[in-house]
């Protein structure tokens, strides 16, 4: 459902003919308004109650049920069940930003996840309408249902404070919670004070006995403080001090004739009076002053006032109508005489409150105010043409208003009595045309296309006659150019805006330029005025506002928010801001912070004239008067800068809304997100532009008026969507609303699982080759084992066996041959000083073995004789190539002497010769033996052991019954 | 004096003022009954008591009812009920649960017809009192009120304290059944 903007700026044909009638008589001043209404089927709603969230949003409650505003759109919150309708007549949000509904019939709702949820107590909700809710500062909620009492919820239980507990009457409206935790509520019998402490109930009874003008209170808003106004049925309002328990009933509603008040608000310093049938009605504190404050829309009767945190006052009539306004912000007062304004060139307020400006017929007209009708007249100068345009107005520190004209000079008048005269003295601008007066104490400075002039005057003469002396003064330093306008910035030095030459500064008698060797890029200037700390800020005719601090100029155009470069002029209000007048409306700009506040079309500033410098006025109040499409417009000071509020709405997951219970992490399939989001910005809905981010994946920002976006994201990981929104396209100086989620990356992508399979296969390759290094470790060492032991066993078989026969080969030969046992006894030792130089060796040379064979050959032959045969048939060559195990041979001799009879009839015949080139033989002629000498058998399996280990060859034992035969194959390389 | 006794008598002077009053108005108790419902996670204990007694006057739209504490029976042992009476109850020392003040809507009882109605009153159990609003059923028909109400009490709000031995067996909210019949 869309909301129609009642909206009519332009003062219709019909309008202006009738306001003609009355020449005398002006319509009143207004406030520029805007309405909304709640488009249904079947019947409008009717809005009881208007209530901002925190968030920024503005929610109605209605017949209908609960609207959200967001400045264009009504968009409904549904209910729970569907079918449900409720009028709604209350509107709370409490501390845990739970949104609370009370409505006509007594039920109450919370808002949960965007819906309308029944809210069922044990105790029940009242049967009558709960007209108001809130929340102490204990967190204990306050309900009001007017013919049964105040109830208050606290720890699950619902209590009820009625009659019995002091209430002064059960027919109870609005709750206000005051500063120290109390509530105050307005009843038909006075206001009544209740305090909860320790769960006991106080109720006071503030009543005419206390000075309680009436006892029908009908509506209470905080002023600060802990006062409160207090709205009444009959005798309009008071002011309730909450600290002392004083009622103040100020003097102007002793004669109270805007009937009930409905509804009160404090605002803008100023307090609010919504009225049953006279609409809206203002009182001014400081003043006393009270009136009826008309708005653009007609407003007959107020149901409920409320302000919003953007500086607008918002209003719900008692025709359905949800009227938005600047209230004191911007007032309008029509010239309704007149269809255009092109002939207004110029504008005073004067310090009288009246308000100065000029007719088509160039008469000055003079407007005061009144509560009962403004009052109009109009002047003629005689020396005046209908054709002769004034140009500017301004008022001396005596009251005389100064008329500058085009042609005609100055001229002087008294703003009661209306006399006046022209100004003769300063001669240069007779028949001048007068382009700007402006002055600071008894010095007055009038710039003209004769040049400029500067004057002084007794303040204190009142009287038109006064003498005006003209001052002399060097301005050779001004060039040639015209001045549109002179400021005194009260500090020593006169600032000349001029048309070419930059601006001008006069400081004590010496001229200084600034231009484009300062870096100013247009040296047409229009307007000067100064900030707080005095620094000077001019208006340039195409380049903008500039700032000069006195060393260097700070330049502020578009790019730093500005929304127009056609402007008029500057000024300076009341808290220091910047007032920029353009085409476009007012530029507010904050001097410290250089953040801007606009007011535009969506304020009723429109149409703004921007031709005419002396069109624009300052108020002793700081108030800046200017011209636009309907009439003069009156901009009053705010504190506090507005800009857009962002908001992301709601994101959604393929369609469907997350809620907050759904976290922030998603599975790596659940990545198409779609981000709602608004820009809050009453006064102008349209004209808010966003800027978008997904950080994540892009890397700048997006900008778009539509306020929905939609990612399909493939890749996993963290991401921000971030989203911002500005008026003036300025997004740097806006707060970002941010949405932080992140995608999970798919089970068997993620790098833990990689991670783990990869270091799976590393162990288990790993694994693979250390046990297969282990077992060829454990063979080899087991070889290795094997192989050493198998030598010790061996070594220690071999030596002992010979050396016994050797002794007793010795022994016998001693007796026999001494000689030939010394000799015996030498080859011995030589003998065993070979083995024991062959003991350590795994292999010795064929010729090294050889040598041993003859010498135990020697050995031997002592004993047999010529009964044993040796004979050695090698290749020398392979005596020194051939290597063989120590004592092999030996011991093949010694076992062919040991298993065969050696008898000088059969003498036994052992040959050592090589058999098919790669095997040495032993072999002998087997002669039987009777007896069997010890240790058979082992000296060969010895051998036979040795080289399983030294080679891969085996050693062949053959035994034909008359042959002998033990092969060993070469060893030729040395064996490890 | 001793505070049950300060209960007692006012519950009386309750009946008795209403009793004062033409007697059109004043509806009385014929049958009534109170069941209570301790659901705790390892025992669920159940009593109630048909002696409760209490008038309504439907003009002023006041109420006063009270029950006797030593007349629940239906405890899961006699030793039980003994311990309600004596340990947690208390009912030598304050014999008397009482509830007594005014119906909030501005219904008609002595019309037929059937009523939601909100009894905002005191309650009173172990001498300690507490505001409530409790809500009930009331169907009016040929000259008889019957009344349902539910509701819970919290043994806290009425210091009745619950040993933590007996925490997993005795239910810190007890719910309440209350049905009655009232003739004029």
């Amino acid at each position: 459902m869309k909301a129609i903007a009642l909206i009519a700026l332009r003062l219709t044909i019909l309008s202006l003919i009738v306001f003609a009638f009355s020449p005398s008589k002006l319509s009143a001043q207004f406030s520029p308004s805007f309405a909304f209404v709640i488009e249904e089927e079947q019947m409008n709603p009717y809005i009881h109650v208007v209530y901002q969230k925190k968030d920024g949003y503005l929610l109605c409650g209605t017949t209908n049920g609960i609207y959200t505003f967001d400045g264009n759109r009504f968009s409904k919150i549904p209910f729970e069940d569907a079918q449900a309708s409720d009028t709604v007549t209350a509107l709370f949000e409490d501390k845990n930003l739970t949104l609370w509904a009370g409505f006509k019939s007594g039920r109450m709702a919370q808002v949960r996840a965007g819906k309308v949820v029944y809210w069922k107590p044990e105790e029940g909700t009242p049967k009558q309408p709960v007209v108001s809710i809130t929340q102490n500062k204990d967190g204990v909620l306050f309900f009001s249902a007017p013919g049964e009492g105040v109830y208050y919820y606290q720890q699950n239980r619902m209590y009820l404070i009625d009659e019995s507990d002091g209430l002064s009457d059960l027919q109870t409206g609005t709750l206000v919670v005051t500063e120290g935790g109390d509530i105050l509520a307005a009843t038909d019998n006075g206001l009544n004070r209740i305090t909860l402490r320790n769960g006991a109930v106080r109720v006071e009874v503030i009543g005419p006995k206390q000075g309680l003008p009436d006892y029908m209170v009908t509506s209470i808003a905080p002023a600060g403080d802990d006062t409160y106004w207090i709205g009444l049925q009959e005798k309009g309002f008071c002011l309730f001090n909450n600290k002392t328990s004083e009622i103040t009933v100020p003097s102007s509603t002793l004669n109270w004739t805007y009937g009930q008040v409905n509804s009160v608000l404090h605002f803008q310093e100023v307090l609010w009076l919504g009225t049953e049938s006279h609409g809206l009605i203002r009182y001014q504190p400081e003043t006393q002053s009270l009136d009826s404050f008309e708005l653009k829309d007609r407003v007959d009767g107020v149901q409920f006032l409320m302000s919003d945190d953007q500086h607008n006052l918002w209003l719900a009539t008692t025709r359905a109508r949800l009227i938005r306004t600047t209230g004191e912000k911007i007032r309008i007062l029509p010239l309704p005489e007149y269809t255009d304004y092109e002939h207004i060139h110029a504008l005073l307020r004067s310090r009288d409150g009246a308000l100065w400006t000029t007719d088509p017929q160039n008469r000055l007209l003079r407007i005061r105010f009144n509560p009962k009708g403004n009052a109009i007249e109009k002047v003629t100068i005689k020396e005046l043409t209908p054709k002769t345009d004034i140009t500017c107005l301004y008022q001396d520190p005596g009251g005389l208003i100064w008329i500058g004209t085009m042609g005609r000079g100055v001229f002087l008048m008294h703003p009661q009595s209306l006399t006046y005269r022209p100004v003769r003295e300063l001669s240069t601008l007779n028949d001048g045309s007068i382009l700007s007066i402006t002055g600071t104490g008894n010095r007055i400075y009038i710039s003209s296309l004769q040049g400029c002039v500067a004057a002084e005057t007794d303040t204190l003469d009142a009287s038109v006659e006064k003498p005006v002396r003209a001052v002399p003064w060097n301005l050779s330093g001004l060039g040639t150019n015209y001045v549109y306008s002179i400021y005194d910035d009260r500090n020593g030095s006169i600032w000349f805006a001029t048309d070419g030459d930059g601006l001008i500064r006069n400081q004590q008698g010496k001229y200084f330029r600034i231009d484009q060797s300062k870096g100013l890029t247009d040296s047409r200037i229009y307007s000067i005025t100064a900030d707080k700390n005095n620094h000077i800020w001019f208006s340039t005719a195409r380049a903008g506002v500039y700032r000069y601090d006195g060393t260097s100029l700070t330049h502020i155009e578009l790019k730093q928010g500005l929304r127009s470069l056609n402007i008029s002029g500057l000024k300076t209000d009341r808290l220091g801001n910047l007032v920029i007048i353009h085409e476009k409306g007012l530029d507010v700009l904050n001097a410290q912070t250089m953040k801007f506040n606009y007011f535009d079309q969506g304020h009723g500033v429109e149409g703004v004239n921007v031709q005419d410098l002396g069109c624009i006025s300052q108020d002793a109040n700081g108030n800046v008067y200017t011209l636009g499409l309907n009439g003069i417009i009156k901009y009053n000071p705010v504190s506090g800068i507005t800009t857009p509020k962002t908001i992301i709405d709601s994101v959604m997951l393929f369609q469907n809304r997350i809620t907050s219970a759904q976290g922030h992490i998603f599975n790596h399939d659940e990545n198409s997100f779609t981000f709602a989001f608004t820009g809050l910005y009453y006064a102008a809905p349209d004209a808010v532009m966003y800027q978008y981010r997904l950080d994540g994946l892009d890397t700048s920002w997006t900008t778009t008026s539509d306020r929905l976006k939609s990612f399909t994201l493939f890749r996993p990981g963290k991401y921000t969507f971030r989203v911002r929104s500005s008026l003036n396209r300025q997004f740097h100086l806006s707060d970002e609303a941010v949405y932080t989620f992140e995608i999970r990356q798919a089970f068997y992508k993620t790098p833990w699982f990689i991670g783990c399979c990869i270091v799976l296969l590393a162990a288990a390759l790993y694994m693979f080759v250390r046990l297969r290094e282990q077992r060829i470790k454990r063979m080899e060492l087991l070889k290795q084992a094997q192989q050493v032991s198998k030598f010790e066993v061996m070594k220690n078989q071999v030596n002992p066996h010979f050396l016994f026969n050797s002794f007793n080969t010795l022994i016998s030969a001693i007796e026999e041959n001494p000689a030939v046992a010394v000799d015996y006894a030498e080859h011995l030792s030589d003998f065993f000083r070979n083995i024991v130089a062959y003991r350590d060796k795994d292999v010795i040379t064929l010729q090294e073995e050889l040598d041993l064979v003859k010498n135990y050959y020697f050995l031997q032959q002592k004993r047999y004789g010529d009964a044993l045969r040796l004979t050695i048939d090698i290749a020398d060559e392979l005596k020194t190539q051939v290597y063989v195990a120590p004592m092999t041979l030996q011991l093949l001799l010694e076992n062919a002497i040991k298993h065969n009879a050696v008898l000088s009839e059969q003498p036994l015949q052992i040959t050592i010769r090589t058999v098919g080139g790669s095997y040495l033989c032993v072999e002998n002629n087997m002669i039987h033996r009777s007896s069997k000498e010890r240790g058979e058998g082992m000296g060969l399996q010895n051998i036979i052991n040795r080289y399983q280990i030294l080679s891969n060859q085996p050693v062949r034992v053959e035994d034909n019954g008359s042959t002998f035969r033990v092969s060993v194959p070469f060893i030729k390389l040395s064996h490890d | 004096m001793h505070f049950a006794n300060i209960i007692r008598t006012g519950c009386i002077s309750v009946f008795l003022l209403l009793s004062a009053q033409a007697h059109a108005q004043i509806f009385s108790i014929t049958k009534g009954k109170v069941d209570f419902r301790s659901d705790a996670p390892l025992e669920l204990i159940t009593a109630s008591s048909k002696d409760l007694k209490g008038k309504i006057d439907v003009e002023k739209r006041q109420f006063a009812f009270s029950v006797k504490m030593n007349s629940f029976m239906g405890f899961n042992s006699p030793l039980q009920r003994e311990h309600f009476n004596e340990n947690y109850v208390e009912s030598d020392v304050f014999p008397d649960a009482s509830f007594a003040g005014k119906i909030i809507e501005e219904v008609n009882l002595a019309a037929d017809g059937t009523y939601e109605i909100r009894a905002k009153g005191k309650f009173t159990i172990h001498g300690v009192t507490q505001d409530r609003i409790i809500k009930s059923t009331v169907v009016v028909k040929n000259g008889m009120i019957r009344l349902d109400a539910a509701f819970t009490v919290l043994l806290a709000d009425h210091n009745i304290p619950v040993p933590k031995v007996v925490h997993e067996k005795l239910a810190s909210e007890i719910k309440v059944n209350v049905t009655a019949e009232l003739k004029q």
